[in-house]
């Protein structure tokens, strides 16, 4: 299931990822910052909402895909008809 | 005596006579007439004034802040828009583009109820010539169903004001919150929730914009959606409602583009997601939301305008409007892929573009007003924009092995010159952000480039990159269309068709018929006896002799008369004219 053929995209990805993790980590720990909700102050928070968005959306996408996509070809029998 | 000569009664005027009068080189002249009103915008100044008396009904403009704002930019993508369409001939962008524009400038300027509702309808009206530019079966389709709830928008608008003027004597465009809960807040929220393409009333927006020309998305992405953000702004600041709804517009929308193949449906389905930030903002209601609601309205009609040019582009040249038959076409025309991830990374929100110094304006206010709903889910949305734009449309078009052979046509250099203004402009705003919060409508004390937020934002980009090579066969685009809100819409009509066809039509046929048979039948032998004696003694004598006399007349005016419709308004459009000098002159 998973993109095999983007072997090097996902490796530099991943060591992009690993790099904002470390330098959220700093700044986690040397930079006092004002927070408005308790969870917002969870170390890497941008990072994990952007893995869990991401995956979420996929599977909603994937989920929506069964129930709303339809051939090309019944484009005219909805719109056009 | 009038104050003041409105700029977008210029507009409409000379958009009109462009439209009837069409010829090639008034592109040249339309270019230089929204040059013009973009001069008269930026020397607007502040204060209330009559431009127009009716009937003793004085019409005014009110300049401030927020309308100055709006109308800049409204100005500045017709003029950029013009300069893309500019070798393009065709009847229904230049003069409709004017049009469109001047309504947009009209709508944000208004301070009559009467001025603001004549715009608004002009609106409809203009983008409906724009939407048919493309003069396909599937745009007149799309037309038909654009105008049908541009129509419901515009009765809910006309009843709500109607019901204001007498009920409550409110006869200004001004916030409508000490009318909450009454009936025509409602019909005004309403219909400008329906222009604002809120779901499950935006169907509409991915419906008509990608259908029409590929200059006419451009000047569509723009006006109708932005001065509904306007009028919420102006008119309904910190309604809870759509705070909540704009928040989930955000993420809807992006749901729905990452299932499209069609790239400009896509976009279109952006713009339901960016205006559900600006919705948001609005519902937030304090000066920091609204302020951020308006940036990135200006924002995102600069981005939208550059990604909707960039994707006519790749139509111009190749001839293809689908993702699952592009692909490498950076190597191929590298510019048009550096304007395109301009305008994908400002839509992303990534630091040094436009949308990373509006967007967070909103979010920001959210977290300070406690609302982390909304807070998530403009995250999440912003998480999906990302996935979308920059990796799934972008990497599928512009990277990769092409997925069919397709010839590469030279794009012209106006559409260059105006990618080139529109990625500019989405840099310098990214890059210069204090000199763009000066414009805002309230005073911003908003600091965008912190290490954190700078941190936190390329943290979320960068796991959503991981994520997306990660899962990219999943959604890869696939032949396929996606069915929306539109399909309750299009059932229930079917299901009235069916319900005519197989139950009223045969229980007419059966029980209906027989009983007006019985009951009238007598009656029309009467009527019928009546008829045919004043036909035999009267009709028979003119029906020989009208005819003769109509054909022969016909005969003559088919001369002068051919049934092209163009000829027909050119010829009211001078003896308009001539009246009004007439008048003038007496």
């Amino acid at each position: 299931m998973l993109s095999k053929q983007f072997k090097r995209e996902i490796f530099i990805s991943f060591l992009l990822f690993v790099f904002m993790f470390l330098i959220t980590l700093y700044d986690y720990y040397k930079h006092e910052v004002h927070h408005s909700f308790h969870f917002v102050s969870i170390p890497f928070l941008s990072g994990l909402i952007g893995i869990i968005g991401a995956l979420l959306i996929t599977t909603i996408v994937k989920v929506l895909q069964k129930l709303v996509s339809r051939g090309e070809d019944s484009y005219e029998r909805y719109y056009t008809s | 005596m009038n104050d003041i000569i409105h700029p977008s009664i210029i507009g409409i005027l000379i958009g009109l006579i462009v439209f009837i009068f069409y010829k090639k080189f008034l592109n040249y002249f339309a270019l230089f007439i929204s040059l013009i009103i973009f001069f008269i915008c930026l020397n607007l100044q502040d204060g209330v004034y009559n431009y127009m008396t009716i009937l003793n009904y004085e019409l005014y403009i009110k300049v401030d802040n927020l309308s100055l704002f709006f109308c800049y930019v409204f100005s500045l993508i017709g003029l950029i828009g013009l300069l893309y369409s500019l070798h393009h001939e065709n009847r229904f962008i230049p003069g409709p583009a004017l049009l469109y524009m001047s309504s947009a400038i009209g709508v944000t300027l208004a301070y009559d109820l009467i001025t603001f509702y004549a715009f608004w309808e002009m609106l409809a009206f203009s983008a409906i010539l724009l939407i048919i530019s493309s003069r396909t079966t599937v745009s007149y389709f799309s037309t038909v169903r654009y105008a049908v709830i541009h129509a419901v928008s515009g009765l809910c608008m006309l009843l709500g004001i109607l019901y204001l003027s007498i009920d409550y004597d409110f006869k200004t465009v001004s916030t409508l919150s000490d009318l909450r809960g009454t009936i025509p807040y409602y019909l005004i929220l309403l219909a400008v929730l329906i222009n604002a393409a809120m779901p499950p009333l935006h169907f509409w927006l991915p419906d008509s914009y990608p259908n029409a020309s590929i200059y006419g998305s451009v000047f569509l992405s723009a006006f109708t959606t932005k001065s509904a953000v306007y009028a919420l702004v102006r008119m309904f600041p910190g309604e809870p409602i759509i705070s909540v709804a704009g928040a989930f517009m955000a993420l809807y929308g992006v749901i729905y583009a990452t299932l499209e193949n069609n790239p400009r449906r896509l976009l279109s389905y952006h713009i339901v997601s960016q205006v559900g930030f600006m919705v948001c903002g609005a519902g937030l209601g304090s000066p920091e939301a609204l302020n951020g609601a308006s940036a990135h309205a200006f924002a995102h009609i600069i981005y939208k305008g550059l990604l909707f040019m960039s994707a006519g582009a790749v139509i111009y040249s190749t001839g293809l409007e689908k993702l699952h038959l592009l692909g490498g076409f950076a190597w191929k025309n590298p510019y048009v892929a550096l304007y395109f991830f301009i305008g994908a990374l400002s839509i992303s929100g990534l630091p040094l573009t436009s949308g990373f110094v509006s967007k967070n304006i909103t979010i920001h206010s959210a977290a300070d007003l406690h609302k982390p709903l909304e807070y998530l889910l403009m995250e999440i949305a912003s998480v999906g924009t990302f996935f979308s734009i920059v990796m799934k449309m972008g990497f599928n078009i512009f990277f990769g092995e092409p997925k069919s052979t397709y010839e590469v046509k030279p794009i012209p250099w106006n559409m260059h010159a105006a990618m080139f203004i529109a990625s500019s402009l989405c840099i310098l705003i990214g890059v210069l952000p204090s000199y763009y919060y000066q414009l805002l409508p309230f005073p911003e004390s908003f600091v965008p480039y912190t290490f954190t937020n700078v941190v936190n934002s390329l943290s979320l980009f960068s796991a959503t990159a991981l994520i997306y090579f990660l899962v990219a066969n999943i959604i890869a685009p696939k032949p396929k269309i996606n069915l929306d809100t539109e399909w309750f819409f299009i059932a229930f009509c079917k299901g009235l068709v069916y319900l005519f066809n197989k139950i009223l039509v045969p229980a007419e046929y059966k029980y209906v018929g027989e009983f007006y048979r019985i009951m009238i039948d007598k009656f029309i032998a009467r009527i019928q006896q009546l008829l045919v004696s004043i036909n035999y003694y009267y009709l028979e004598k003119i029906i020989t002799k009208v005819p003769r006399n109509i054909y022969d007349t016909s005969v003559k005016i088919a001369k002068y008369y051919d049934g092209n419709m163009i000829k027909y308004l050119q010829f009211l459009f001078i003896v308009l004219a001539i009246l009004l000098i007439f008048l003038i002159l007496i």
